[in-house]
């Protein structure tokens, strides 16, 4: 390989269309005092040999570890890889002494405590970021969705753009920062947005023109491969999918599989009815918007790109539901939409829910536990234990 | 001469000063914490590593008077500091773990079980009656819980290791405190063949232990319920109820370190909620801490290091020996690395500090161990009390738990 075809954008990989591909950035726990732990190198190790669907790799830092699914068909499927990886994850945490848990950020860690993981990449990351990359101790869900082509891909990249605040209420698990509480429902996305390369892509709607950009930005010698956009969404040539990357991970793997397939019936509703054709004037409200979604959850305003009308974000769901239906029930969504429209009309989401956990029982430490026994499928999301089957 | 001793206006002290022994005890407390300091910053180690040896320069410069003549309050004050430390070492013990994890519990029985064998045997070797061997074997079973808590406290250190490790000295001083009152109440035949007397002894110290534990655990755990436990005024409401569990503990006649555990232990595991340690509840023992390992220091001789000799390394490297190779056995099937294994197995050797008064208690016992038991177990320990902390502050360091 030489340099230049190592700088070089990756073909497109043909993929099945709607198809999806899940990863979830888990948090680490010490069982001693609930802080984050940088366990992943004992979690890793005794991962290792056992059977399960997907992968679990390192992150950035010793207190995360990020599992992914194997390509899945539909929202069954991913719910059932996510069901068994976590319960592996969670046998292994138990053996170890440590805890897992979702939510975008740990609410009470230091950053300045976190290790780096120890990877030639992490260390070149944390060399060049400094504190941002320890505060980079965020936790995400990524979906990844098949394309057929790469400029489908682009054309479906932008036209989600209108949906991102949906997707950000819907996952928003991360209201406390290093024991304060933010105020935001999903606070993690602040910390995203300190990065120079973080936000939109460029609008280009061909693969080519694409290419280009990318070309372009090597050679500044800014970036030195896709990986180094932390674009909320970003085509994954590799896999021949788009990346959403805006979800905090939520805190529980139903959750997590519930987001996916509405993402997943959104997107096959933009790519067969084609409601509208996306522009860049649509980015003149996005990160209005997005703003609007990470502070407000379901009660954020967004306004509608192309239009000067404002609408409530949880509202904008609702209806958004209404017009995917068709689809969600061809994908096999039914149950996931409407479990998730349960939760937008009782106004629920993670942060909420972190937030009545700390009122009510007004110890941050006590929320992590709850949050991690959630996890692991041992409480209901009534806070009931849910006796071992 | 007698005019020196008037003094010269009536509210002027007498001369020279009469000067009371609680200021030549806070010298010596000041000197070990600087010391301390000193050891921390300039040669890397646990602050703990300079409190005995700066005991040891107390004794050999004032003698042990400072000790003996205030014998009863500072035992209030050991007592006081090693309540703390058991209850919060009980407190790391998570029950739940030992249940996902049983492998854990097959290594601290191994680990233990292997101690007490190597104890024993070399005991043995060395001529000691099955008996008296049995006593030291029991007590070389336990990892001091003092230094263990003190050095992992000290250095922040968390994962696998140090976590292991609090977790297994919980366990082995817990099965050291039943086996000592076991053996003594053979040795001392106070059960005298009768075996209803023999059985209830540790049914007793166990199920009074635990209800006393039960009391401490409950009362907290109820109070916690309208008290902010973060809140630094929480840890005086807590430290006064373990003074009263001492207190109670004491009436009934219980050994401290068991029932401060089980207490701790309780605590934790009692309710399924998280348990926090309010703010500042650590530095309310640390003076006590250091008092603590001056006094150990102090009863340290310089003699004593020497005396036990070769036999005495022997006694301390079958010991530790066997208590790493009960840990490497099990290691793998319990979750940790062979490095972990090696690491946590070592840094399980520090001896606890009972060994030096219960081998005392021996000697006068048995007058005639005195010429062989006394001087090597009484070296080994001292030894121990001076390279334990060290030993385990590298083992932490080793692991990368360390976070400073």
């Amino acid at each position: 390989m030489n340099n230049e075809s190592e700088y070089e954008l990756p073909e497109f990989s043909k993929s099945e269309a709607l198809t999806l591909g899940i990863e979830l950035e888990l948090q680490i726990i010490g069982g001693q005092d609930y802080n984050l732990i940088g366990a992943a190198p004992d979690l890793l190790r005794e991962m290792t040999g056992r059977e399960h669907p997907g992968d679990v790799k390192p992150e950035i830092t010793d207190s995360m570890i990020e599992l992914s699914t194997g390509i899945c068909r539909d929202y069954k499927d991913a719910l059932s890889q996510l069901r068994s990886i976590r319960n592996e994850l969670v046998h292994q945490a138990d053996r170890l002494g440590i805890l897992l848990s979702g939510g975008g950020t740990h609410p009470f860690q230091h950053w300045g405590k976190q290790a780096i993981f120890d990877a030639p990449r992490f260390h070149l990351l944390s060399q060049l970021y400094g504190y941002l990359a320890k505060q980079f101790t965020i936790f995400g869900q990524h979906v990844h969705i098949g394309c057929a082509c790469p400029d489908r891909a682009l054309w479906l990249l932008h036209a989600f753009n209108r949906y991102i605040p949906h997707l950000i209420a819907l996952s928003a698990a991360s209201p406390f920062v290093q024991g304060i509480d933010t105020g935001f429902q999903s606070a993690r996305l602040n910390s995203v947005f300190a990065f120079p390369l973080s936000g939109r892509a460029p609008f280009v709607l061909n693969w080519d023109d694409f290419n280009g950009y990318y070309r372009k930005m090597i050679a500044t010698g800014v970036v030195k491969s896709m990986k180094d956009f932390y674009w909320d969404i970003r085509p994954k040539p590799e896999f021949g999918t788009i990346e959403l990357r805006v979800m905090d991970t939520p805190r529980t793997v139903e959750r997590a599989a519930q987001i996916a397939a509405y993402a997943q019936a959104l997107a096959r509703y933009l790519l067969e009815e084609r409601p509208t054709e996306p522009r860049e004037d649509d980015y003149l409200v996005y990160t209005f918007n997005r703003f609007q979604a990470c502070r407000f959850g379901y009660d954020g305003t967004l306004v509608i790109p192309g239009s000067a009308e404002q609408r409530n974000i949880g509202d904008d769901i609702i209806r958004t539901m209404a017009a995917i239906e068709m689809h969600a029930y061809d994908l096999g969504a039914t149950e996931a939409l409407n479990l998730l429209r349960t939760e937008v009309l009782q106004a629920r989401n993670g942060a909420s829910e972190i937030r009545a956990s700390y009122a009510s029982e007004g110890l941050l430490e006590e929320v992590v536990r709850q949050s991690s026994e959630l996890w692991a499928g041992r409480l209901g999301p009534d806070m009931k234990i849910i006796r071992a089957h | 001469m007698e005019l020196l001793n008037e003094p010269l206006a009536f509210f002027l002290p007498a001369w020279p000063l009469a000067l009371s022994p609680l200021l030549w005890i806070a010298l010596a407390v000041a000197s070990a914490a600087l010391a301390g300091e000193w050891v921390r910053r300039y040669l890397g180690l646990p602050r703990i590593t300079a409190y005995p040896v700066v005991g040891m320069l107390v004794a050999a410069v004032a003698g042990d008077r400072l000790v003996a003549e205030h014998d009863e309050w500072l035992h209030w004050g050991l007592n006081v500091a090693l309540a703390l430390l058991l209850f919060e070492l009980g407190s790391r013990v998570d029950l739940r773990w030992l249940r996902h994890n049983r492998w854990l519990l097959v290594t601290s029985l191994g680990e233990s079980l292997a101690a007490f064998g190597a104890v024993f045997a070399i005991s043995r070797y060395l001529g000691i009656a099955p008996e008296p061997a049995a006593l030291l074997a029991a007590i070389g079973m336990s990892t001091s819980p003092a230094v263990i808590m003190r050095v992992v406290t000290e250095s922040n250190a968390q994962g696998q290791v140090s976590t292991r490790l609090l977790v297994l000295t919980a366990l082995n001083t817990i099965y050291s405190v039943m086996a000592v009152h076991l053996v003594m109440g053979v040795l001392h035949q106070r059960y005298s063949g009768d075996w209803v007397l023999a059985i209830s002894h540790p049914l007793y110290l166990v199920g009074v232990g635990l209800i006393v534990g039960k009391l401490l655990a409950m009362t907290v755990s109820r109070l916690r319920h309208w008290l902010t436990l973060h809140d630094e005024y929480a840890s005086i409401i807590l430290l006064s109820l373990i003074l009263m569990t001492i207190g109670l503990i004491e009436a009934l006649r219980l050994p401290v370190t068991l029932c401060m555990l089980f207490a701790g232990i309780v605590l934790r595991n009692g309710e399924l909620r998280a348990w926090v340690f309010p703010e500042h509840f650590g530095s309310v023992g640390g003076v006590l801490v250091v008092l603590l390992f001056l006094v150990v220091g102090i009863q340290i001789k310089i003699e004593h290091l020497v005396t036990g000799g070769i036999l005495a390394l022997l006694l301390i490297g079958a010991r530790s020996l066997a208590k790493l190779c009960g840990v490497l056995l099990f290691a793998r099937p319990a979750g940790i690395s062979w490095r972990q294994g090696l690491l946590l197995g070592v840094a399980l050797s520090p001896a606890a500090g009972p060994v030096m008064v219960a081998a005392a208690d021996l000697g006068q016992l048995y007058p005639q161990l005195q010429g062989t038991l006394m001087p090597v177990a009484m070296s080994a320990a001292a030894i121990m009390e001076l390279v334990g902390p060290i030993i385990v502050a590298l083992c932490l360091k080793w692991s990368g738990e360390r976070r400073e």
